[in-house]
């Protein structure tokens, strides 16, 4: 009843558009990514984006949220212009979108990963809203660090993250990929719901029976271009099909083979993560494909039957005789090539010429006794380049240089001069015009019609349609059903998919959620702290056992006030290595600071001049930091290169200002340091401080979050709009003040102005750094470990020199504690699942 | 000489000047600071003050080399100092003044050993148990101090008399260090640029997902590269040992940041992706080793040298990003 109510308004007064996008351009490079698109977004209206891999659907997206900026064209919102589109300026205005692979940060919770959107999200909130977007089988707690979820749990939680601002428009891409029947009737249950609230869906997916089930509007793309829209209810579905593949179907791929040669590709019970006991054949001559929807195990088999990944069971056979040994050498010694549906990642060698990228298909043929012949290579590649007609100036061209297509070519010429048995081809026109596209399926029969076998997986049933002589369904890791002849259709393959789905049992929660209570404990936050600590204890009361005087007064004194000044550059180093950096100056800062005080703070000087010299010392190593802040990130310098020279420097400058230990420092910066507070020196209550401080900062408040999140996942931090660039300058600034005060707690215990007395801390930062657990590739680290780290550097850096004064003890075993933490961390928490981008 | 391929011993002609190969550009470089070096310090250009400048840059260039190659597979090799530092006291220390020839070359292949050992280590560590390479070298360095005060208690020993007459030595006007650098140069350059061995280590570098994918051993590649970059420390460590007769106990200290300066000198870029040039590296070498004589006929000490090798390294990942800047400004 509603429901006509409403339609019979909508008819009386043109919707209003929520967003307006209007005559948008972007080019990458030589690139046209988006030629003049106009997109009107209304209300409560599912607008369905469809379109091939590469028509701009994706662009326009990043567009829409403000990720990318349009080379011109205009956005409204709520009929006003939006001036400078931003992620954070998008997301306030009420833009949310969930990115087809889910922009998170691995090292933060779920709740963290929902607070970076919606920081007064609070955990009851978050709780509610997971259960409103997922079954109950990919529900998670929301204190569950996202590295161990499932990539549909994660679907799930970037989902609920773009709804936990209650945006007024919702971009979805391809959102139902991971996801099982189940799973996907609660999300266009959520879709539903959603529209009657009068919230605007922009639906892109390339499922067309999806989008007959849920469009109201449909906009087809292609080449960049909206070429058509309609109302969903004027458009059929294979109309739909000839405006995306831009021709008929027939004119696009080549006639099928008449009929098929000997038995040449044969797996059987090939068993491994995804798949299971999978019995399949090729024959000569032969196309065969693989559907299913993402995540049934296809792509995970055809990797592993080309061996880049490994499988746990089964026999792969060619020619009847089964191939010895395993990973892509071996398979494709015998004869088994690979194409790869990720180009760029895992195809081409962007960076290398043509040339070399299809040499590397021959170089056996190419080499005599490991020596290449240069000239052969070159008229060989000439030869390709030309049979293949990829268009480039020369084949010295790098391959950065050519075409998405032409690379595509080019990959596929490499693959073909190895001269295998079979091609395994993963998403053949992934990101291929649709020129290049006709090529490659005339090339890939062409090659069939040689003899070869060939076996395609393809999410798109249209290209399965056009080209495949035989297609195996996947579901659960297995092939649940065959087609062949002319039940190679796009309508069965989908309908096949859909039955093999909806008989599925309850599955289980995710691929991969894991965990037993034990790697969970080694995994966790906390358990570095724990046994830091119990080490830490052990070495003192062990020392202490053997020597009764270690643990005395004055010795105590000691070990604390060096556990300041550890503690204080541990966490400086810290500072930046949770951004995903490192500051190898550290050390040599801090002993410039001694140098500095020796002349600033020196012996005699009055109260008023010593505070002055320690206030100069210590905003003298923060203004450091920032000039290295901002060297490393607005000239996007690695930061290791640039530390490291600012090391060797800064002991420069420290040796020429003071060649040889000279210079007394006040006793009064000392004396300040031990004056006991609550029967601590008051340089240890400061330390301690500091600690709390900063550990309730990183863990309880929003900036701590981003921090941690841009350490973590600088995609997500990008499309979440937060400022990696100020953060990261924040990051040098704060590790040179940190270091500045743990530079003047440093002068006073050596209390005279000697140059080298810094340099070995930058060791001894990243051991303590690595001994509390922080991942030297950022985003995940904990100041209270860091500084139990520090304890237990210092516990046996005294004891050793307790028991024995020879320094070679002491660095080997710095050294060893380095190794030894890496290696355990890694191996601990090398389970974590990490999602194929 | 068109080497098109690799671009590694292209000279540049008037055509592509705007797009000059690493090498030619790092000899461009270089010859503008002999230039401005011969017109404030002319001393520095007369051929004693050369000859003795040549020594100096072959030592820097040959771990320079080994340097560039676990730059090139995307890792950093801070753990340079260690390994120099340990194998220099193996081949002054253990033959104990020895002047019998198989001793001599006993320990000498030892050292060479040893270099290859902890590089080996190194390797495995980051290769098969995941650990970051800058962690790994860095605690693998540590080590490697211990041990150095441990064997050398301390003090300096004399090299062996048979090193240092030949590594003192000339032939044919060519001082013997700067031969040793030309044979493993070729060596290097002629295997990355012509061989399938060098194809692959260059693919690998580039693309190592990619380089899976067509079958290439990483593991193997990798750990090989950290197991030949520290035979190359070694044999630069025999090198400095034999021509200082008796270096300080952690002698192998301001090669820590002099490789990495001769790898971002030649303009290699950081952490693979391109192909980068082992040519360019050893002009990089030779560019930092006249620098510091420069430095320090122009009346600077030794520190002054740290300053302006920061500054070079600085400025040599600094100003490609600063000029391309101001090109798209």
């Amino acid at each position: 009843m509603r429901d006509s109510t409403v339609s019979s308004l909508l008819r009386l007064t043109p919707p209003l558009p929520v967003m307006d996008l209007h005559r948008v351009y972007k080019s990458f490079g030589p690139v046209q990514a988006l030629k003049g698109v106009d997109l009107v977004i209304i209300p409560g209206e599912v607008h369905a984006i469809v379109g091939e891999n590469g028509a701009g659907k994706s662009t326009l997206i990043g567009i829409a949220a403000g990720v990318l900026a349009a080379d011109s064209g205009t956005i409204q919102f709520d009929n006003k212009p939006v001036a400078a589109p931003n992620p954070k300026s998008m997301r306030e205005i009420g833009v949310s979108v969930v990115y087809q692979h889910p922009a998170l940060a691995p090292d933060l919770t779920v709740l963290e990963n929902l607070q970076l959107a919606a920081p007064t999200l609070d955990a009851r909130a978050a709780d509610t809203l997971i259960a409103r977007v997922a079954t109950p089988q990919l529900q998670m707690p929301v204190n569950r660090r996202v590295a161990e979820l499932s990539l549909a749990q994660r679907h799930i939680v970037e989902l609920a993250r773009a709804l936990a601002t209650n945006p007024k428009v919702l971009f979805l891409d391809e959102p139902t990929e991971p996801l099982q029947q189940a799973d996907v009737r609660k999300l266009f249950e959520l879709i539903a719901e959603l529209k009657g609230a009068g919230v605007a869906i922009v639906y892109v997916s390339h499922r067309l029976h999806e989008v007959d089930e849920l469009a109201d509007r449909i906009s087809v793309m292609r080449d960049g271009e909206i070429i058509d829209r309609r109302l969903a209810r004027a458009i059929t579905a294979s109309e739909i099909v000839t405006l995306i593949a831009g021709k008929p179907l027939a004119q696009i791929f080549p006639p099928k083979a008449a009929g098929h040669g000997e038995l040449l590709f044969e797996t059987r019970g090939l068993t491994g993560r995804g798949f299971d006991h999978v019995d399949m054949t090729v024959h000569k001559g032969e196309i065969v494909g693989l559907a299913g929807i993402e995540g049934e195990g296809q792509r995970e088999f055809i990797r592993a039957a080309a061996g880049i990944d490994t499988r746990d069971a089964g026999d792969i056979t060619l020619n009847g005789r089964v191939i010895r040994g395993e990973g892509p050498g071996a398979l494709r010694k015998a004869g088994v090539g690979f194409i790869s549906d990720d180009r760029h990642k895992e195809g081409v060698f962007l960076n290398l010429t043509l040339r070399e990228n299809l040499g590397l298909g021959f170089l056996g043929a190419i080499s005599r006794f490991g020596v290449i012949d240069r000239t052969g290579e070159s008229s060989k590649a000439a030869g390709i380049t030309e049979a293949l007609r990829i268009r480039t100036l020369s084949i010295e061209a790098d391959l950065s240089q050519l075409s998405g297509g032409n690379q595509q070519k080019a990959l596929f010429g490499r693959e073909i001069s190895a001269e295998p048995a079979v091609l395994l081809v993963d998403e053949p026109t992934k990101g291929v015009d649709i020129g290049a596209r006709s090529e490659i399926y005339q090339r890939l029969r062409a090659a069939a019609d040689r003899g070869l076998g060939v076996l395609v997986s393809s999410s798109d049933g249209i290209e399965l349609e056009g080209l495949c002589d035989r297609v195996l369904i996947f579901a659960r890791g297995r092939v649940v059903r065959a087609l062949s002849g002319r039940d190679v259709t796009d309508a069965s393959i989908t309908e096949a998919n859909l039955t093999a789905t909806v008989s599925r049992a309850a599955a289980t929660p995710g691929t991969a959620a894991r965990g037993d209570g034990l790697h969970r404990l080694l995994a966790s936050d906390h358990f570095p702290a724990i046994v830091l600590a119990v080490l830490t204890v052990i070495i003192l009361g062990g020392t202490q056992a053997m020597n009764g005087y270690f643990l005395s007064p004055i010795s105590v004194k000691s070990i604390l006030s060096f556990l300041g000044i550890v503690t204080f550059l541990s966490i400086a180093q810290l500072a930046t290595i949770l951004v995903g950096a490192i500051d190898l100056s550290v050390g040599s800062l801090a002993g410039l600071c001694v140098v500095g005080a020796s002349f600033l703070t020196p012996d005699g000087a009055d109260g008023w001049s010593l505070i002055g010299g320690t206030i100069v010392v210590i905003l003298g190593a923060l203004m450091y930091g920032v000039l290295q802040g901002v060297t490393i990130t607005y000239l996007r310098l690695p930061a290791i290169v640039v530390t490291i020279a600012s090391f060797i420097g800064l002991q420069g400058i420290s040796l020429l200002l003071r060649p040889t230990a000279a210079g007394e420092i006040a006793d009064e910066i000392s004396d300040t340091a031990q004056i006991p507070v609550l029967f601590l020196p008051l340089a240890m209550v400061l330390t301690l401080l500091v600690v709390g401080g900063l550990e309730a900062v990183l863990y309880r408040t929003g900036s701590g979050r981003r921090y941690r999140a841009v350490g973590s996942n600088p995609l997500a931090s990008l499309r979440l709009g937060i400022d990696s660039r100020r953060l990261m300058v924040a990051a040098f600034a704060l590790s040179g003040l940190l270091t500045g005060i743990g530079g003047m707690l440093l002068a006073g215990q050596v209390g005279i102005g000697s140059p080298s007395t810094g340099t070995d801390y930058t060791l001894m930062s990243i051991t303590v750094v690595v001994l509390g657990g922080a991942s030297v590739a950022g985003g995940r680290g904990s100041i209270l470990s860091t500084f139990l780290g520090a304890a237990l550097v210092q516990a046996t850096s005294s004891a050793s020199s307790f028991i024995d004064a020879n320094s070679s003890v002491h660095y080997a075993v710095i050294g060893g504690l380095t190794l030894l933490a890496a290696i355990f961390f890694s191996l601990a928490r090398r389970h974590r699942i990490e999602p194929r981008a | 000489m068109t080497d098109g391929g690799t671009g590694r011993l292209r000279l540049p002609s008037l055509g592509d000047l705007a797009d000059l190969p690493l090498a030619a550009k790092s000899f461009i470089a270089t010859v503008v600071l002999v230039v401005i070096g011969a017109i404030l310090a002319p001393s520095t250009v007369n051929s004693a003050a050369i000859l003795s400048t040549l020594p100096y840059f072959a030592i820097l260039a040959m771990p320079s080399i080994g340097q560039h190659l676990v730059i090139q597979q995307r890792g950093l090799d801070l753990s340079v100092a260690g390994i120099m530092s340990f194998t220099a006291v193996v081949v002054t220390k253990l033959p104990d003044g020895s002047t019998h020839f198989g001793t001599v070359m006993f320990w000498l292949a030892a050292a060479l050993a040893v270099g290859a050992l902890c590089g080996a280590i190194t390797g495995a560590i980051v290769t098969y148990l995941f650990v970051p390479p800058l962690v790994a070298t860095i605690g693998m360095n540590a080590i490697l101090y211990g041990l150095t005060y441990w064997v050398s208690t301390g003090a300096s020993v004399q090299a062996p008399p048979m090193l240092v007459q030949f590594f003192e030595g000339v032939i044919l006007y060519v001082p013997n260090t700067i031969w040793v650098l030309a044979i493993v140069g070729a060596v290097v350059v002629f295997v990355l640029a012509r061989t399938v061995i060098g194809r692959r280590f260059i693919a690998v570098s580039v693309n190592p997902a990619a380089a899976h994918a067509v079958g290439i051993p990483l593991k193997t590649y990798s750990l090989l590269t950290y197991t030949i970059a520290g035979f190359l420390y070694a044999v630069g460590a025999v090198m400095l040992s034999g021509y200082l007769v008796s270096p300080t106990v952690l002698c192998g200290l301001p090669y820590l940041l002099g490789t990495i300066a001769a790898v971002v000198v030649g303009g290699n870029p950081i952490g693979g992706i391109t192909k980068g040039s082992v040519v360019a590296t050893i002009i990089g070498a030779f560019f930092l080793t006249y620098l510091a004589q420069l430095v320090t006929a122009l009346g600077f000490g030794g520190s002054a040298e740290d300053l302006a090798d920061a500054i070079i390294v600085i400025s040599g990942v600094g100003l490609p990003e600063v000029a391309r800047r101001l090109r798209h400004a």
